[in-house]
């Protein structure tokens, strides 16, 4: 064959193998190629800047604690949280002093899975944006400062803010109309452009008062708790102090950290309430825990129009017009005196016509106090700029594991239709169905069970159908408290609740808001239209308070079963334990076996 | 012996009810007499067909609803039929096994060419044997039989696998190997995601042949692809799973309304282990000409493989191919003496059965095998080495030891991390519930639609056995909520194609 006709193979050298590290895997399997996979870390990053805490590893604690400044919990059911990171979340991350490289490295450090490559500069990107533009005071104006001409340049560009920003003095500032200030910010931050607002507040009138350091009422000793200080602190401290949204749990005592905020800032307070029960606790508070006297403290609401030096007020009451069309009547309440601090109770039920009004008051200090930073309506951006950014965040599970607020077991109770009711639900209408399963006679029993069963505990009752509702209210002797309850006798009958003379009380849908009933433990829902997630987790907060003895509360619901009812039921099922609720599902009968 | 003939059967339809009561409410609203007959249990009737075209409207107008159900063969009923024709295939004499095994390895869908398998003339009287025991019959052909097409009893074990060892051809990987292609895990899983989808969003076809906008966004929805719910065209991937559903014959369009429905048997091609489904695959996607080397490339890529990295030599896997199953593709067939390749009833004169020959033709069509697999993503390739790629390496050794867990919540989320779950069981999984995301982690919700489709071919015990085998701890609510949903769609069930005694 000879030489000329070889064919000389090519030079082969054995390749050189990866080696894993004595905690990576490697995963065979297909699904992509394959992907390094750290087994004992806790966090999963999805391209969609979605993330996945897994509560069942040794870094949980961990990875939770870290995840907190930058990142938003969307759900905690049992083994997986899920977290997001948003602009507005980076935002928040970065008025509190973190920055871009720390956050890429806690994710990098905690990921399970190699984090998605766009993440890391999707995060530099939009956290880099806040303190690009920066208000600051300059003589009567107010003066818009960016890191480059060139942001400046984009800034006056975008549709919207020209008509808000003066003259340029520099190409990297110009000036701001004062009153321009919140309509500016709140602008430039749905644009994704945030400020920081360095431009100081204009201080309200003094008012001196103090911390009591024994209840109004009992003369029982009371204080701070530790995460409430911390709350108060974080909301006066840093550079931008005195504007921002404290975000604490049902039961938390969100009541008492505005309070005490507005006691260390000794200024005249206006604070905005979500309905003339939460201002009755609201001024209950002020009275219990301040030297504030009665004469002090104005109610300016429909039937009253006191205005003080703390004054309290709703949002129905802001917003109400004389008629269609008109402007909100009492918008004045906001100019009408000079307001050294302006807090917004559930700032998450904030109106949108009161963030206009808002807009005008930047130069006022702000408090938002909410459970979540999540509306219905998506404004989460417009409490950013101009309410200010979240300056305190807590868990529940944290509060909880503090003992601060109870645990709570949810439980759903399926009771069966009787025969007869079988037969009607079958060939009743559609309507129809809805009221035959809500009023289910055998829900009866399971209330006496129930109750017979948390004997010596405080019991809510909660319903829809009134009917129903008064008729177990006089079959198991207690009082019920309805729409059409007189005012007087409403405070008289929470009173006796509080005091403990009633144990059992039944509420209609007036349950649902603020309402101040430390000692419940148990709540009976016998019937209900399930409405949104604030009216579940407001029911929840009724009995999330913190209990003598064992510190356990109760949530029972009760569910015809095979009807619409049920069905309707998995929406709370799944919100509850999107929540971490631990959620039971119970039939009637063992109910009852286990109590005989 | 031969596989025992069933008594006359006929098809029928039957109504069960959970508690008699039921019959009660039914009546109140249908005319049950009408519509169906009584039978020896008092929860069930058979439905006569009134009942579906007259009876089941009206319930469901009233809210009554009705799971329909399929009748299925239980487990037990299909090891028994497995164990009664393992039984037949014991008492044939060792030369009909050795044939009916080696028709199972080139059968493809359970039909085989007996010109492929066994001389026609020297081994016609096993041929008969097994044809007289019921293990194969014949199949209307123009070719005359035995050379013609045979269908394989569906109940037939498994055939033993050939006995190999090619640690001899085993190398380390050399650095000129090609890249590995689009992985084949990938597309099964993707598969398992567009078959499951589809079958409740079928794709239509438009008259040019693209596929309808329309339809192909209720796809993605389903899918949980926002592209391709908001564009009405399939990304790469889902083109991808569709083009392979063609190439595997998987796919059937109704001729009026024009929508593409997957054949049920998809179902078994995704069957089992991950590897299990790779392998069936391959099988259904190779040329029915080379599929019966495929286990020997495969255990090729085993013995290479060890506990790192290895290639296979391919001159010396042949030489080993070759001694150790000479018969791997080709059948000799005996003339004046000899051993010669398979031959047309025509021709009189073969090639010579011998090593020669084996490189000549087995050799080409090994090489030929060897490109399709490269293609597939399952091996890399080149001159005279083959290595396995990571799935050819999973094809090969199987599962891997450790797997993400799959986690469960009470709020019925399923969050499935890479690699934590076979293609089957993502099919499953697409079928109980719907992906709301495809991530680094894909999730998904289980919901009472999912169940119920379910509940049409499976049992609830069969759903509780799939999310336990994955998920540490599946959460009470979880089976409680699965249950209730069970309970409530198996109020009243119609199960169609039962059969019942003449």
């Amino acid at each position: 064959m000879g030489l000329q006709g070889a064919t000389i193979p090519p030079v082969r050298r054995p390749r050189a193998r990866l080696v894993p590290g004595p905690t990576t895997a490697v995963t065979h399997e297909g699904y992509g190629p394959p992907m390094s996979y750290t087994p004992d870390n806790p966090l999963i990053v999805q391209g969609d800047h979605t993330m996945l805490l897994e509560t069942m590893g040794p870094r949980y604690e961990e990875g939770r604690d870290r995840l907190l400044p930058f990142a938003e919990l969307v759900k905690s059911p049992e083994y997986v949280h899920t977290w997001r990171i948003t602009a507005l979340s980076l935002w928040n991350a970065a008025a509190a002093g973190h920055t871009p490289e720390e956050v890429v490295a806690t994710l990098q450090d905690l990921a399970k899975f190699p984090v998605p490559e766009h993440i890391p500069a999707s995060i530099h990107d939009k956290m880099g944006r806040y303190g690009a533009l920066t208000l600051t005071r300059d003589g009567a104006y107010l003066r818009l400062e960016a890191d480059a001409a060139a942001r400046m340049l984009e800034v006056r560009q975008l549709k919207g803010v020209q008509d808000l920003l003066g003259p340029a003095d520099d190409p990297m500032s110009c000036r701001v109309k004062p009153a321009k200030r919140g309509e500016l910010k709140q602008v430039l931050t749905s644009l994704g452009h945030p400020v920081r607002d360095l431009a100081g507040y204009d201080d309200g009138d003094p008012l001196t008062m103090a911390l009591t350091q024994v209840h109004g009422t009992t003369g029982e000793p009371w204080s701070l708790r530790d995460y409430q200080i911390d709350a108060i602190d974080s909301f006066h401290g840093g550079e931008a102090g005195g504007s921002g949204v404290v975000v604490l749990p049902c039961g938390a005592g969100k009541t008492l950290v505005g309070v005490a905020s507005m006691v260390r800032l000794g200024m005249r307070t206006l604070i905005l309430c979500t309905g003339q029960a939460a201002l009755q606790q609201w001024k209950r508070h002020i009275l219990d825990h301040t030297t504030l006297t009665e004469e002090q403290i104005g109610e300016f609401t429909g039937k009253i129009k006191e205005l003080r030096e703390v004054t309290l007020t709703t949002y129905q009451l802001l917003t109400w017009r004389k008629e269609k069309g008109a402007p909100p009547a009492h918008f004045r309440l906001f100019h009408e005196a000079n307001w050294g601090l302006v807090i917004y109770d559930e700032v998450h039920l904030l109106p949108a016509p009161i963030f206009r009004e808002t807009a005008y008051l930047q130069a006022r200090r702000r408090l938002g106090l909410t459970a979540t930073l999540v509306r219905e309506d998506g404004r989460e951006t417009d409490v950013f700029s101009l309410v200010g950014p979240k300056r305190f965040d807590m868990p529940w599970k944290t509060l909880e594991h503090m003992g601060w607020i109870a645990s709570a077991t949810c439980v759903e109770v399926r009771v069966p239709l009787s025969d007869e009711d079988r037969l009607r639900y079958a060939t009743a209408s559609a309507r129809s169905k809805s009221m035959l399963a809500a009023t289910n006679a055998k829900k009866g029993p399971i209330v006496e069970t129930l109750i017979a069963r948390h004997e010596g505990e405080s019991i809510l009752v909660l319903g829809t159908y009134l009917d129903q509702l008064e008729w177990v209210g006089r079959r198991f002797g207690f009082p019920v408290i309805t729409g059409k309850t007189p005012h007087a006798e409403r405070e008289r009958l929470f009173q006796a609740y509080r005091a403990g003379d009633i144990a059992v009380l039944g509420l209609s849908r007036v349950g649902n808001f603020a309402i101040d009933l430390p000692d419940a433990s148990v709540a009976i829902q016998i019937s209900g239209t399930f409405g949104s997630r604030q009216e579940e987790a407001q029911r929840l907060g009724r009995v999330l308070r913190p209990k003598k003895g064992s510190n356990q509360a109760h949530f029972y619901t009760l569910v015809s079963a095979e009807t619409k009812e049920q069905e309707f039921a998995e929406r709370r099922q799944l919100f509850l334990s999107e929540q971490g609720y631990p959620y039971r599902i119970r039939a009637a009968s063992s109910l009852v076996e286990a109590t005989s | 012996m031969r596989v025992h003939d069933r008594p006359s059967h006929r098809v029928a339809s039957l109504l069960r009810v959970q508690r008699a009561q039921l019959w009660k409410e039914l009546a109140a609203v249908v005319d049950l007499d009408a519509t169906t007959r009584p039978t020896d249990d008092p929860l069930v009737r058979e439905a006569l067909p009134a009942f579906e075209r007259e009876a089941l409207p009206i319930l469901r107008r009233q809210g009554l609803g009705v799971l329909i159900r399929y009748a299925r063969r239980s487990a037990a009923d299909i090891e028994a039929a497995h164990a009664e024709v393992e039984q037949v295939v014991h008492t044939l004499p060792r030369k009909a096994q050795t044939l009916l095994n080696r028709a199972q390895r080139h059968a493809r869908d359970g039909v085989v060419l007996g010109s492929r398998v066994w001389d026609p003339l020297f081994d016609r009287s096993h041929v008969q044997a097994l044809v007289g025991a019921g293990l194969i019959e014949a199949l209307p052909s123009e070719q005359p039989h035995p050379w013609g097409p045979y269908r394989l009893h569906p109940d037939l074990p498994p055939a033993p696998s050939p006995d190999h060892d090619f640690t001899e051809a085993a190398m380390p990987e050399t650095d000129d190997l090609s890249e590995a292609r689009e992985s084949l895990v990938t597309l099964l899983h993707d598969l398992a995601a567009f078959t499951a989808a589809a079958s409740r969003h079928p794709p239509r076809r438009t008259h040019a042949g693209s596929l309808d906008k329309v339809t192909t966004r209720k796809l993605g929805r389903r899918l949980a692809d926002e592209e391709v719910a908001s564009s009405g065209d399939l990304t790469h991937r889902w083109q991808r799973a569709l083009f392979a559903l063609e190439a595997l014959g998987a796919l059937s369009m109704d001729p009026i309304a024009r929508t593409l429905s997957v054949e049920p048997g998809m179902e078994d091609t995704l069957t089992g282990t991950t590897a299990e489904a790779i392998d069936r695959l391959v099988h259904r996607l190779v040329d029915p000409d080379l599929q019966a080397a495929i286990p020997a490339v495969r255990s090729a890529l085993a013995d290479a493989c060890g506990p790192s990295d290895g290639a296979v030599d391919e001159l010396i896997f042949r030489e080993l191919l070759a001694e150790q199953q000479r018969d791997v593709l080709h059948a000799p067939w005996h003339r004046d003496g000899q051993d010669v390749y398979p031959m047309s009833e025509h021709d009189d004169t073969g090639l010579p059965f011998d090593d020669e020959h084996f490189e000549r033709v087995e050799g080409r069509m090994l090489e030929a095998l060897l490109r399709v697999l490269d293609r597939l993503g399952l091996v890399r390739r080149a001159d005279g080495v083959f290595a396995p790629t990571a799935d050819g390496r999973l094809w090969a050794l199987g599962e891997p030891e450790r797997r993400p867990p799959v986690w469960i919540s009470s709020d019925l989320g399923v969050t499935v991390p890479p690699g934590s779950i076979t293609p089957w069981e993502r099919y499953q999984l697409e079928r109980l519930g719907h992906c709301t995301r495809r991530d680094v982690v894909d999730t998904y919700v289980l919901d009472r639609d999912g169940l119920a489709a379910w509940l049409a071919t499976h049992e609830l015990a069969d759903a509780e056995a799939l999310l336990a085998r994955r998920c540490p701890s599946v959460p009470q609510t979880v089976l409680a909520t699965l249950q209730s949903w069970a309970e409530s769609a198996m109020r009243i069930t119609l199960t169609r194609g039962v059969l019942l005694e003449a």
